[in-house]
C-alpha cells in the first residue's frame, strides 16, 4: 500500500514536521528495532523533538530532532553547531533534520557534515555507528508546495475550515460580525470564504447583509472536495490485533486527553450502519497515543488510522459520550467519512441522511 | 448428513445438542471426559467480535483413561445411545443416528501400544483413537455449564471443558502435524488459533503455559506446540498459520488483518513466555 504520509500531504505544523523522520524509519526498519519519542526540554529550545532508535542487540541512539518549514545550505553550520552541543551536554547522541522539503543540494551539504534528514517529499538519510545502521531513500527533487501564488477558489486550509464548521454547525441567519466571531477566523478570511461560498450558489445574502446556507448538506460535500481526512491530516497506520472493541476498551481505560474519534466509531454515536471494524481518530501526538493504547505500526492490514491534524478545527465541539470516549462533532465525523477510506464514504452519506432528519438535535 | 436446508446456525444447534446427547450416553464416565475441538473453542471464545461465525459439525471429546471406570465399557454405552461407529472405519469416530460426528480421543501418552486406535482395556480398540498433542487438555479443563441452543431443549449439563491454553495446544498440534499434507490442513483451524489469542489476554494465556510447561505430563506436547506456534504463526503475516488464519474470513472479513493480528498476537505470547 502507498505510504500515505510520503505520498501526498503538506505537513503543516512544525509537530507534523518533526514526526517525519520517526515516521519513516518506522515503517523501513525490521519490526525488532524500536523507535520511540521520548520527551524534550523544550524552555530551552533543545530540539523540537527527540526519539530513542534501539537495535535488537540493545545498542541505541538518542536522536535530536530539529524541525524545519524550509531550510537553505547557509543554515546548516549554525544547526551543526547546536547539534554538537547538544551531543556534548548528552542530550544526544546525534542529530536529524526534519523539514517540508529539502533540494538537493541542501541534502548533498546535510550528508556532508554529518547529519540524517528526512522530508516529507519521501528524501531520508540516517546514519549511526551504533547500532550500525544506514538508510537512505529517494523523495522529490523539486517541492511540490511551492507554487505561483496562494490557489484561488478553494475551501483548503484552515480559514475556510473555520469558517464552513461555523456555518455547519449552527444554524443561521448570521451577521458577518457573528460570523467572525464564531469561526475565530479573521475578518479578511471570512470575507474571501464567504464570496467564494456566495460564488458556488453555497450561500445568500439578502438585502440587509444577513447571510443564510440554503441547504447544509451541499456545503458539507463542497468542502469534502478541498478537506480531505487522508490528503489534509498527516496519517499513520496502526493495528488493534485484539480488534476494535477491545482497542476502544483501551481508549476509555488509558486517557490520553488530545484525542477525538471521528469515522464510523464516531458516526454510531447516531447513526449505526454496520458492525464498526476501523477507527480514525484526530490525536495530536499519534505516536504516544499508539503507545498508549496497545497499537502496533502496519503496512497491511491496518484497523486504526491516526491523523495529526494540520489545524485544530477539527476537535472544534468534540463531546465525552457517555461511554467515555470523545467523539468529534457530527459535521466533522461526516466530512471525514466522506473522504475516508473503504466504506467510510457510505458510511457517511448514511450519517448525513441521518443528520438532515434530525437536525434539531445537532444543529 | 446435511441437508440443503442447513445453515451454519441451524448445524450448531444439532451439533450442541449431540454433544448433550453424548454427554448423556458417557454420564457414568462424566470425570473422565473432557470437550474439546471446536466447541470448546466457542465454549471459550463466544462474543468475540469476528467476521467469521461461528460452524461445527464435530463434538470431539478427550478421554482420560487413568480416570476410566471399567464399566459400563464405552462402545456399550455409545451404543446404547443410538450411536453407531462411522463407515470409515476409524477408531474413535462415532456417528448420531442423524449423521452428527462424535470423536472419543485418548492423549498419545495414554494411548498404550498401536497406531491408530487407544488401547484402553476393557474398553473396546474401536472406542477411542489416540491423538497427539491433547495431552495438555488433561491438564488445563474446568467445569462449566453447557445448555442446549435451541430454546425447547432445557438440557443443562455440568462437564469438564478445556480451558483456552491446552485447546490451542491441540490446535496447533492438528496444523503443525498436517504441515505436509495440505489436503488434510484446514484454514479454519488456524482461525481457531486467532479466535482463542483474540479473545483470552496474553498474559492469562501466558499463565496457563507456564503451568503446562511446569507439568511433567503436558510439557513435551505444549512444548512442541510453542515450537509450532512460532513457525506457523508468529514468523508474520506471511506464515502458513497466518495466512490460513486470514483466508478463512475471504469474502466476509479481512484477510490480510487476520493474519497482521494472528503473528502479532502470537509473538507477543511468545515474548510473554520468554520473559516468564
Amino acid at each position: 500500500m502507498a505510504d500515505l504520509t510520503e505520498l501526498v500531504q503538506e505537513p503543516r505544523t512544525s509537530a507534523a514536521i518533526a514526526s517525519i523522520g520517526m515516521g519513516m524509519l518506522r515503517k523501513r526498519l525490521p519490526s525488532d528495532w524500536v523507535v520511540i519519542e521520548v520527551s524534550v526540554d523544550f524552555k530551552n529550545d533543545r530540539a523540537d523533538k527527540a526519539f530513542i532508535l534501539r537495535s535488537p542487540d540493545g545498542a541505541e541512539q538518542r536522536v535530536a530532532v530539529e524541525a524545519k518549514r524550509s531550510l537553505e545550505v547557509r543554515d546548516i553550520p549554525r544547526i551543526r553547531e547546536k547539534f554538537d552541543e547538544l551531543i556534548a551536554q548528552g542530550f544526544a547522541t546525534t542529530g536529524m533534520i526534519t523539514a517540508k522539503y529539502l533540494a538537493k543540494s541542501t541534502r548533498e551539504r546535510l550528508a556532508a557534515v554529518g547529519l540524517s534528514y528526512a522530508d516529507a517529499t519521501g528524501n531520508l538519510l540516517m546514519r549511526a555507528q551504533s547500532p550500525a545502521l544506514f538508510i537512505s531513500d529517494r523523495g522529490s527533487d523539486s517541492d511540490p508546495w511551492r507554487g505561483p501564488g496562494r490557489p484561488r477558489g478553494t475551501l483548503k486550509g484552515e480559514p475556510s475550515a473555520k469558517v464552513v464548521r461555523a456555518l455547519l454547525d449552527v444554524q443561521g441567519p448570521w451577521r458577518i460580525s457573528e460570523l467572525v466571531k464564531a469561526s475565530a477566523a479573521s475578518t479578511g478570511s471570512v470575507y474571501r470564504v464567504l464570496e467564494f461560498l456566495e460564488s458556488e450558489a453555497l450561500l445568500t445574502r439578502e438585502g440587509d447583509g444577513t447571510l443564510f446556507v440554503p441547504d447544509w448538506s451541499a456545503l458539507l460535500r463542497r468542502w469534502s472536495e478541498d478537506y480531505q481526512f487522508l490528503g489534509t491530516n498527516a496519517i499513520t497506520q496502526w493495528i488493534a490485533p485484539r480488534g476494535i472493541d477491545s482497542f476502544l476498551d483501551n481508549v476509555r481505560k488509558n486517557e490520553t486527553g488530545d484525542y477525538s474519534i471521528t469515522g464510523s466509531v464516531a458516526a454510531a454515536t447516531w447513526a449505526t450502519y454496520a458492525p464498526v471494524r476501523s477507527a480514525m481518530i484526530y490525536s495530536m501526538n499519534p505516536e504516544r497515543a499508539a503507545a498508549v493504547w496497545g497499537l502496533r505500526a502496519t503496512d497491511a492490514g491496518a484497523n486504526v488510522i491516526l491523523a495529526m491534524p494540520t489545524f485544530d478545527t477539527v476537535i472544534r465541539g468534540v463531546v465525552d459520550r457517555p461511554d467515555g470516549l470523545r467523539i468529534a462533532a457530527p459535521t466533522q465525523v461526516a466530512v471525514d467519512l466522506l473522504t475516508g477510506p473503504g466504506r467510510a464514504p457510505s458510511e457517511g452519506e448514511e450519517l448525513i441522511k441521518w443528520m438532515i432528519n434530525n437536525e434539531q438535535l445537532w444543529r | 448428513m446435511n441437508s440443503s436446508g442447513d445453515n451454519a446456525s441451524n448445524l450448531l444447534v444439532r451439533a450442541r445438542s449431540v454433544l448433550l446427547d453424548a454427554l448423556a450416553a458417557l454420564r457414568e464416565h462424566s470425570d473422565a471426559v473432557i470437550i474439546i475441538g471446536a466447541q470448546a473453542v466457542y465454549l471459550r471464545t463466544g462474543g468475540i467480535d469476528v467476521a467469521l461465525a461461528e460452524a461445527t459439525k464435530d463434538s470431539d471429546f478427550a478421554v482420560d483413561p487413568r480416570l476410566l471406570a471399567d464399566d459400563p465399557r464405552l462402545e456399550a454405552a455409545m451404543k446404547a445411545a443410538s450411536f453407531v461407529l462411522s463407515a470409515t472405519g476409524q477408531p474413535g469416530a462415532w456417528v448420531s443416528p442423524d449423521g452428527i460426528p462424535v470423536d472419543l480421543m485418548v492423549p498419545e501418552s495414554l494411548a498404550g501400544p498401536g497406531t491408530r486406535a487407544a488401547r484402553i482395556p476393557p474398553h473396546d480398540k474401536t472406542a477411542t483413537r489416540r491423538a497427539r498433542g491433547l495431552e495438555a487438555t488433561l491438564v488445563d479443563f474446568d467445569e462449566i455449564e453447557v445448555t442446549a441452543l435451541n430454546p425447547d431443549d432445557r438440557r443443562v449439563c455440568r462437564v469438564k471443558v478445556a480451558g483456552a491454553a491446552a485447546l490451542l495446544v491441540a490446535k496447533l498440534h492438528k496444523l503443525g502435524e498436517r504441515v505436509d499434507s495440505p489436503s488434510r490442513l484446514h484454514d479454519k483451524d488456524a482461525h481457531d488459533v486467532y479466535r482463542i489469542l483474540r479473545a483470552i489476554e496474553t498474559d492469562a494465556l501466558c499463565h496457563t503455559f507456564t503451568r503446562l510447561l511446569a507439568d511433567e505430563f503436558s510439557e513435551g506436547a505444549t512444548r512442541e506446540a510453542l515450537v509450532y506456534l512460532a513457525e506457523l504463526f508468529a514468523t508474520g503475516p506471511k506464515a502458513l498459520g497466518a495466512i490460513m488464519a486470514g483466508r478463512a474470513e475471504e469474502a466476509v472479513g479481512n484477510p490480510e488483518q487476520v493474519s497482521v493480528a494472528v503473528s502479532i498476537l502470537a509473538d507477543d505470547l511468545l515474548v510473554a513466555l520468554g520473559r516468564e
